[in-house]
């Protein structure tokens, strides 16, 4: 596919969840919306009519899609009526689901005339928290201890060889502190019920938390980054303020593993450095841009913006680092409209919903 | 020229569970009838101070008033030296409780503010003892007789509603056990009886007896930690009348967010009231009732207009969004416990949402 210019687009973009815990679906809009020279159009994806970053004003229109679950094929299918319909240009996926499922469907969104800027299926699997043990450690991180948990059969040796706390994550997201036995299994059950097995057992790290938000070009040139310190995490442990600092060690150390990985496109780096040695700790690479991603744009390094000029071949210089000390903090905002926004997206059709 | 009025509020925070003083904040900075400064009254220059910083004219750190209430109507009382008309409001269900409860100190500090009678929070979550009002049948739990209550509770589920609004299905005696322990120590429970229906939920103001305003609205996406992210305006007579019968009836004075079942029958069943405005108020603006404004106008001693009606099937979808600002202003309020206007960038003063977000309203 050809160069054009990224200014009179339309950009389709997922994860609309947009609650205490949200997806990072509105702060990519927000960010495009921020954008000075971006005049194009924002159609938004959900495949929850409840999520309300779906009645947000940012986007131009809405249209339910099916669950990741239900596999590429059908995915794909509905991604397509959109298309047609919305004459979609560029597709931000914002769910690691989602993005495995665009990666691995790539030809057929070419076909459609969707432009991304993914990394390819096998690169996002290795990059899976049950690899990273393998993977991290070649790039000069140190990864915590972590044990797969496939039955209570296992869940019993993470219990006996990790002390408490410890962290119970799902495989895609969710992770939650065991503090007690009871919990331990309260918890495992939870998990598996919703984000199915297996789970991971991983050593608890007491540090800094620092995340690193990554853009990398079809050749593997790092465009952009932006290092964050969490200075707030609310009680399921996502972060409700952070400030920007300057990094260049974590960048560097990024760098060398998305180089492994042949990365393409955005990514989310979470890291604990230990208080006592030092070690960087990775604990999590996420296939997407992260939820706090509007940090990067307040401090003048727009990624999702950059992203969009990427995916449709523009030639973009790599962005200066963000200024340390810009500091976010999650607030909400209120929209408001008539409900029948609600049943139009919700109803039999069901797929969507034009901004006034 | 617009009438100027400073208001305080407390409780200004965001994260994963916005208060009604953040969005009563935002809605302060949206309204047009009052030329009004607002000051962010927080308890922790980073738990909250911080979090004030995109809304408000200036942030204050101040002596939280559950542990130190001399020391913060002393400050109440600087602010209101400097600020000409000091208008008070609480910013979460806790503070309304602590604040009714020093209403004589504060109004000799010369903040204006419409709380409930102290009488009326030792009635809590039931005022009046529900009297005149259907109610399912229910147990009021103090702290003392917590164990007690297992052995009264006549069928299960039942909802637990704690004096600050936070509440809890028990589906057996277990569970019951388990809530009731966690509870906040000293709080007064109210353990009522299930009706199969929807819940409702109604933002009620009164200066005195009977509510000069309220809107009803069905919460619609709650999420696991209770807090509401989106809603839609009932505004059925009939049931808007049932309201407001009940509120008057329950004589519940200052803001609050009082809790109805409505069942298949279309009777409303009161399962509580939560002192202070619910945290999603700014429907009530959406919907053509701006209860905070209402709050402010009646505080400087406007009064009361005849109940007048709101728009029906009004959408509130709330969003997280992060603002940002600098580590410069959290340090200037960390050293010098405030910050204002004067001291940062314009960029810090916008208000708190886009214009495009808030329309179109329905009126």
């Amino acid at each position: 596919m050809g160069s054009r210019s990224a200014r009179n687009v339309t950009v389709a973009i997922t994860g609309l969840a947009a609650d205490g815990n949200p997806a990072p679906g509105v702060a990519v809009a927000r960010s495009l919306r921020a954008a000075r020279d971006f005049r194009g159009r924002l159609v938004g994806l959900t495949f929850d009519h409840r999520f309300t970053g779906a009645y947000s004003s940012y986007f131009d229109a809405v249209h339910l899609t099916p669950p990741p679950a239900s596999g590429e094929g059908v995915y794909l299918t509905a991604l397509q009526r959109v298309a047609h319909t919305e004459k979609v240009d560029v597709l931000i996926p914002t769910l690691d689901p989602e993005a495995l499922l665009c990666a691995a469907g790539h030809r057929g969104l070419s076909r459609m005339h969707i432009r991304t800027l993914l990394p390819s299926d096998s690169s996002i699997r290795r990059r899976a928290k049950m690899m990273l043990p393998t993977l991290a450690p070649k790039a000069g991180f140190t990864v915590p201890r972590t044990l797969v948990v496939t039955s209570r059969a296992t869940l019993d040796a993470a219990l006996r060889q990790l002390a408490l706390p410890f962290y119970l994550k799902g495989s895609f997201a969710d992770a939650r502190l065991i503090v007690t036995l009871d919990q331990a299994y309260i918890e495992f059950d939870r998990l598996s019920a919703r984000w199915g097995l297996p789970l991971l057992a991983q050593e608890r790290i007491v540090g800094d938390e620092l995340n690193v938000a990554v853009l990398y070009d079809r050749d593997g040139r790092r465009v952009g980054a932006v290092p964050m310190r969490k200075l707030g995490v609310t009680s399921q442990g996502k972060g409700w303020a952070g400030v920007t600092l300057d990094a260049p060690e974590l960048i560097a150390l990024a760098d060398r593993l998305m180089r492994a990985l042949e990365w393409v496109g955005a990514a989310e780096l979470e890291v604990i450095v230990d208080r006592t040695s030092g070690a960087v700790n990775l604990v999590e690479v996420n296939p997407r841009f992260p939820a706090w991603i509007y940090l990067a744009t307040a401090a003048k390094t727009n990624l999702p913006w950059t992203a969009v000029r990427l995916a449709v071949g523009e030639r973009v210089a790599t962005l200066p680092p963000p200024p340390p000390g810009v500091l976010f903090t999650r607030t909400v905002e209120d929209h408001f409209g008539s409900f029948d926004r609600v049943t139009a997206l919700a109803g039999p059709n069901g797929t969507k919903e034009v901004r006034a | 020229m617009k009438p100027h009025v400073t208001v305080a509020l407390t409780s200004v925070h965001g994260g994963d569970a916005p208060s009604a003083g953040l969005v009563a904040a935002q809605m302060l900075r949206r309204q047009q009838a009052l030329d009004v400064r607002l000051v962010v009254l927080a308890t922790d220059a980073f738990a909250d101070g911080i979090q004030g910083v995109h809304v408000a004219d200036r942030v204050v750190v101040v002596p939280p008033l559950a542990r130190d209430p001399e020391a913060f109507v002393a400050r109440i009382r600087d602010l209101a030296r400097k600020e000409r008309r000091l208008v008070l409001v609480p910013g979460s269900p806790g503070d309304t409780i602590a604040l009714a409860s020093w209403q004589p100190a504060l109004r000799r500090a010369g903040a204006r503010a419409i709380l409930p009678r102290p009488v009326q929070l030792r009635e809590l979550p039931f005022p009046a003892n529900g009297r005149g009002v259907r109610s399912p049948r229910y147990l009021v739990v103090a702290a003392s007789n917590r164990l007690q209550a297992l052995r009264r509770v006549w069928r299960y589920p039942v909802g637990v509603r704690w004096a600050d609004g936070e509440q809890a299905w028990a589906y057996n005696a277990t569970d019951l056990h388990a809530i009731l322990a966690a509870g906040p120590a000293g709080a007064v429970a109210g353990v009522y009886e299930a009706v199969p229906g929807i819940e409702i939920s109604v933002a009620t103001l009164a200066r005195d007896a009977a509510p000069a305003s309220l809107v009803v609205a069905r919460p619609l996406h709650v999420s696991e930690n209770g807090v509401v992210w989106s809603a839609v305006t009932m505004a059925n007579p009939r049931l808007v009348a049932d309201a407001r019968r009940a509120m008057a009836a329950l004589r519940w004075r200052g803001p609050a967010e009082a809790r109805f079942t409505l069942d298949d029958g279309g009777r409303l069943w009161f399962t509580g009231l939560t002192p202070g405005f619910p945290s999603w108020v700014s429907l009530t603006a959406a919907a053509g009732q701006d209860l905070v404004l209402q709050y402010v106008q009646l505080a400087l001693g406007a009064r009361p207009g005849r109940p007048s009606t709101f728009a029906d099937e009004v959408f509130q979808a709330r969003v997280s969004v992060d603002h940002s600002t600098t580590i410069d202003v959290l340090r200037q309020l960390v050293t010098e416990g405030e910050t204002s206007h004067a001291a940062r960038s314009r960029d810090h003063l916008r208000t708190a949402a886009p214009d495009h977000a808030h329309a179109p309203l329905h009126q």
